[in-house]
């Protein structure tokens, strides 16, 4: 694929960056290749489907073979997402036997765009999948409009798709808060990024360059690039031996949402044996909450009863236990003495909890309501009882 | 009585008939009928029989065949003459037979929109069949719109949405763009000055996308009637149509009475005031329970007249709700109550603004009066059309006011019936609209060397220079957009800007309350501080207006008296582009910046109009750019004049201006302004100032530039044909105002100028 000189470019501007000026026109674009060692890619290339399944619950690809993957990131022209801002460069990588090969495609006027976005149509094309970080709502909409305004007609939007801000969000959002790609760097890769150049400064980089033709403007934008793929490996990589392997990871946070993740992909006895290991943290009463809640969906009432009073024993849920526990004496033991100690134990931690966190009348009136409706079956039971009786 | 016995008696009641000036009746007229097409879809006719419509209008049907034909075409019909159906028919039809076909509707407003497309979602509806029309604008839901986007048969939107959201984004409207069959543009008389010209280059970036994208649809347009409907569609649309403007619908009698209240003062030319003959004429419908609508020209009309009538019709618990007020700057639900209780009958009577003249469907009236002449022939059609069901009787009463455009209509019956109504102008090919329009077409579609986007403007250079300022960047003979700004966003297609201000009750200050709302433009005339702002016929003090905030907090009051502003204009030059030498001083042509601060504001009571007092205002200017016209006259015009003459008589002559260039430019008073300086800052003599009231300007200016002193011949005409002494409001003005000299110098400086 690369020429000869393409490749004398490329060891050029590694060793002296700054100097470089324009490229030569020979070829129809600019693209520059490396290659990335498979060791720092933190087991990218033994991720399955199963995997990605865990970390998407929607993925819609029947097959992933991480040879045939394209990580994707572009640098754009702005963030508006009309048919005016443009991916001025892409940055690919995909995976061999020796390592991720990293190609960025810089086109060097707007005239080369549509030869640039043939390329990427035929790497697309030879892809089974795609990995991005935000690429769902911003990169891949961006290629396919300009695809469409060069007339080129591939349906980008219909591959399957690993969309890793989403499947971060899922792991880390409670953890980080803020799920950008520097904060997953920093909390997950353990990578900082020196004098990286702000993705927002990066369109007028490009425009800069335009007026002045200094390619070497351009080389802040292609490093960021560069590390943006990079991690795009590396975060699969991590994402998916935490759905594999979660009791290796070290933070209570992080495993809750690989359980609620797994029990919304249906993988309910892994995602319980996660959320138990939560259950032993400061997490656990959001653990147990769900925990309980999965077993009540799967009616293994035995296990709800056992992790509601566990849960009652622990101070933990407020309320919700007692309740849980009412409903399920209700209306499914039918044992309305017990639903009505239950409901009342309720009340009474609620009104007990009050002057602590201030009254919360609509749970007194839905728990008054409750017991009054218990009381009033019982009522009945008994009248019931006599009749029978006498 | 009912409304014929009432014409009738008003015919016999000495008093009403010698203020009549003229009493036209216009015979009721039979409907014309064709029928059905043969090629229209069977699913169509039965639907529309069982409505009781068993054939077509011969207009609907000439629709029909000229649209067939794949001509592009306008059609001018009156209000309730079934004009929905002369672009339902053939969009229906073209997609019934082919499902891939596509349609855009356009409406000026979205409350239009919702209204008119009711009636196509009944007749989907009743065909059982699977014709999706969806509404997208900015109230469409985020989750919805892809559904629109891709699924939509029938997008209905307005201009501003196409121009933001649609255009910007064609390219995920692929579906929409490559199938487009048919562009509806209704009331397109409502796209005048720089709405339409912001339209007309909206629509030549649609043009350029569905030619990207290998689409040509036909437009239909409609329109009330104007004088040049044909016109204004092709410099819309950009390209020739077919004109349909005869109706074939049936019409009943309709009255049309001038009514000029009497002078009450022979010398100061003073006569009754329009305001309350307006009100006892409304006052006499309402009491016999005839269905009236009833215009002012500015809110505040509509304000009093509406406390008036409301008086009049309240029961004695207190209700007042058959009378409503109706007016821009209500709040919108309010807006839609209003519009359901006329069409259901429950409000008998409405006071509006022209708010009213435009398509929203408030079913039919019997009675309509207007509170002074809407300033055009058209306005005045299109109000007088919301009178008249199609077989009853109408009445129209138009009750001039002492000005001299109203004066002159009423005294010239023969203008007003024998001329056709006013041009709708529009100019597209202003350079400031045409550049925002530019850069935003380039960002939709990057322009080819060599491409043309506006005929009579060099669009080469316009991209020249946007590729010098950066904002373009050529690549391989094309121009690319390169900028990070979404261009769209920073354009309003409407001269008055989207920010409007909130108005909020606070006199119950646990219950704050926003009763209203009123565009930037004017906010500094109605509701600077102190000012007694007027809203459904209750009276409010404004007690704090947040301009950075954009709030006006006002209390109830109950007072005697109304407030006016007094706005000041001041006009800089910034360049002549045409002149020529003119009586000692020149004529000239150029770009102007006009400035408008508002300085005080005056108290008027409310029976006599007596003045009560004053107060300051202070506001921040407001300023805009735009074209003007000026003559700086010279010695040979005003030698021998003292000071104070030429003062009094150059706002004579700027007086009579303003009443007499809306008739030769057949546009509305409000399209342009006029000024005069005793002694011009710029051309350092004194000076007449006419400018275009829109930004950018819509190049009226520039013919009144072209008839140089033509037009002070009929100045002369109109002040010495005049009876009053020396001055009175229908030429010059009022002597108070011209001063003793004013009506003889101004008639001496007419006649100079004229002779030039």
């Amino acid at each position: 694929m690369r020429s000869l000189r393409e490749r004398l470019q490329a060891v050029a501007s590694q060793s002296a960056p700054a100097r470089e000026t324009r490229p030569a026109r020979a070829e129809p674009f600019f693209c520059r290749e490396r290659t990335v060692e498979l060791s720092l890619l933190r087991g990218v290339e033994e991720t399955t489907l199963n995997d990605v399944r865990a970390c998407d619950p929607l993925f819609a690809g029947d097959r992933w073979n991480p040879q045939r993957l394209l990580f994707l990131d572009t640098e754009t022209t702005g963030l508006s997402g009309g048919a005016g801002t443009i991916a001025f460069e892409i940055g690919v990588g995909f995976l061999t036997d020796e390592g991720m090969v990293i190609r960025q495609y810089v086109m060097r006027d707007y005239g080369e765009e549509a030869a640039m976005l043939r390329e990427i149509a035929s790497l697309l094309s030879r892809s089974e999948a795609l990995v991005t970080f935000n690429g769902k709502s911003f990169d891949i909409p961006l290629l396919e409009s300009r695809m469409i305004m060069q007339r080129i007609r591939v349906p980008v939007s219909q591959m399957p798709h690993l969309d890793l801000l989403h499947a971060c969000r899922r792991v880390y959002k409670l953890r980080l808060g803020r799920c950008n790609l520097t904060a997953l760097e920093a909390a997950v890769l353990g990578k900082a990024r020196d004098d990286d150049l702000p993705g927002s400064q990066a369109p007028q980089r490009y425009f800069d360059y335009l007026k002045s033709g200094e390619f070497a403007l351009l080389e802040d934008v292609l490093r960021h690039n560069f590390e943006d793929v990079q991690s795009l490996a590396e975060l699969t990589g991590e994402l998916c031996r935490a759905y594999r392997e979660p009791q290796r990871l070290s933070h209570p946070q992080d495993l809750y949402g690989v359980g609620r993740t797994l029990l919304r992909g249906g993988q309910t006895e892994r995602a319980r044996r996660c959320l138990r290991i939560v259950g032993c943290s400061t997490l656990a009463p959001q653990a147990h909450r769900v925990l309980a809640d999965s077993y009540k969906r799967g009616r293994e009432w035995p296990q709800v009863i056992e992790t509601c009073e566990q849960m009652i024993a622990a101070g933990e849920g407020g309320v919700w236990p007692y309740e849980e526990l009412a409903k399920y004496y209700e209306h499914v033991a039918r044992d309305l003495p017990a639903a009505l100690r239950c409901a009342s134990g309720a009340l009474a931690f609620s009104l007990n909890a009050a002057p602590l966190r201030g009254e919360d009348p609509q749970q007194t009136q839905r728990l008054t309501r409750r017991i009054r409706r218990i009381k009033g079956k019982l009522a009945a039971e008994r009248a019931d009882r006599k009749e029978q009786t006498t | 009585m009912n409304l014929p016995q009432l014409i009738d008696r008003l015919h016999r009641t000495p008093s009403f008939m010698e203020n009549v000036t003229n009493w036209q009746v216009i015979p009721p007229r039979e409907a014309e009928y064709a029928p059905f097409p043969d090629d229209l879809d069977p699913r169509v006719a039965p639907v529309l029989s069982a409505r009781g419509i068993s054939r077509l209008y011969s207009h609907q049907r000439r629709a029909f065949d000229l649209a067939r034909e794949g001509k592009d075409l306008c059609v001018v019909t009156p209000t309730a003459s079934g004009k929905t159906l002369c672009y339902n028919l053939p969009v229906l039809n073209a997609i019934l037979r082919n499902p891939d076909a596509r349609a855009l509707y356009l409406f000026p407003t979205k409350a239009l929109s919702a209204d008119q497309v009711s009636e196509l979602y009944e007749l989907i509806e009743a065909m059982g069949v699977d014709v999706k029309t969806y509404t997208y604008d900015g109230d469409t839901p985020a989750a919805a719109r892809r559904q629109v986007r891709q699924a939509g048969h029938i997008v209905v939107t307005n201009p501003d949405m196409l121009h933001s959201g649609i255009l910007p984004h064609h390219t995920k409207w692929v579906k929409l763009f490559e199938n487009l069959r048919y562009v509806v543009i209704d009331e397109i008389h409502a796209y005048r000055g720089v709405f339409g010209s912001n339209l007309a280059n909206v629509l030549r970036r649609l043009d350029r996308l569905c030619r990207f994208y290998g689409s040509h649809p036909q437009f239909i347009c409609c329109s009330a009637t104007i004088a040049n409907p044909g016109e204004l569609a092709q410099t819309l649309i950009g390209r020739p149509v077919e004109l349909i403007d005869h109706s074939g619908a049936a019409s009943g009698e309709k009255h049309v009475v001038f009514y000029n209240p009497p002078v009450v003062n022979r010398q100061l030319g003073v006569r009754k005031s329009a305001l309350q003959e307006t009100l006892s004429i409304a006052s006499m419908l309402v009491d016999n329970d005839i269905p009236t609508i009833v215009f002012g020209k500015s809110r505040l009309t509509v304000e009093v007249l509406t406390r008036h009538l409301k008086e009049r019709v309240r029961d004695p618990l207190g209700n007042a709700g058959r009378v409503r007020g109706y007016r821009g700057g209500y709040l919108p639900t309010l807006r839609r109550e209003i519009e359901r209780g006329l069409r259901r009958g429950d409000i008998r009577a409405v006071v509006s603004t022209n708010a009213l003249e435009l398509g929203i469907d408030i079913g039919q009236l019997d009675a309509c009066v207007m509170c002074g002449y809407p300033g055009t022939i058209a306005s005045t059609w299109q109000e007088a059309g919301r009178a008249g069901r199609r077989k009853n009787t109408a009445l129209t009463v138009v009750v001039a006011t002492s000005s001299a455009l109203d004066q002159y209509i009423v005294t010239h019956p023969d203008y007003f019936f024998g001329r056709s109504p006013e041009n709708a102008l529009v100019h597209p090919d202003n350079l400031y609209v045409l550049m925002n329009h530019v850069k935003c077409a380039a960002y939709e579609l990057p322009f080819e060397q060599g491409e043309s986007f506006a005929k009579g403007v060099s669009t080469g250079e316009m991209l020249e220079y946007l590729a010098e300022e950066n904002i373009l960047h050529l690549a391989d003979g094309r121009y690319h957009w390169m900028a990070e700004e979404f261009p769209a966003a920073d354009l309003s297609l409407r001269s008055v800007t989207s920010e409007n201000f909130l108005i909020i009750d606070i006199t119950r200050p646990e219950h704050r309350v926003v009763i209203g709302e009123m565009d930037r433009y004017t906010v500094p005339m109605l509701l600077h501080e102190h000012a007694i702002y007027m809203h459904e016929g209750q009276q409010y003090q404004v007690e704090k207006l947040d301009f950075t905030e954009k709030k006006a907090y006002v209390r109830s009051v109950d007072v005697d008296y109304y407030t006016d502003a007094d706005l000041n204009t001041s006009i800089k030059v910034i360049d002549v582009l045409k002149e020529q030498p003119f009586a000692g001083g020149q004529l000239a042509f150029g770009e102007v910046v006009v400035t408008w601060l508002v300085t005080m504001f005056k108290k008027f009571k409310l029976d006599t109009q007596e003045t009560l007092g004053f107060g300051p205002v202070d506001l921040p200017e407001l300023e805009m750019p735009t074209n003007a016209c000026w003559w700086a006259m010279g010695e040979e015009v005003t030698g021998g004049l003292t000071m104070d003459d030429l003062q009094g008589g150059m706002l004579g002559v700027a007086n009579a201006l303003r009443q007499i260039l809306p008739l030769y430019l057949m546009c509305s008073p409000g399209d342009l302004c006029v000024q005069y300086r005793v002694r011009d800052p710029f051309t350092r003599l004194p000076t007449i100032i006419v400018f275009d009231n829109y930004a950018g300007g819509i190049g009226l200016s520039e013919r009144v530039y072209g008839m140089r002193s033509v037009i002070f011949e009929d100045v002369a005409e109109l002040i010495a044909r005049c009876g009053c002494e020396a001055g009175c409001p229908s030429c010059v003005g009022p002597r108070a105002e011209v001063g003793e000299n004013g009506k003889k110098t101004a008639l001496l400086l007419a006649e100079r100028l004229a002779k030039q």
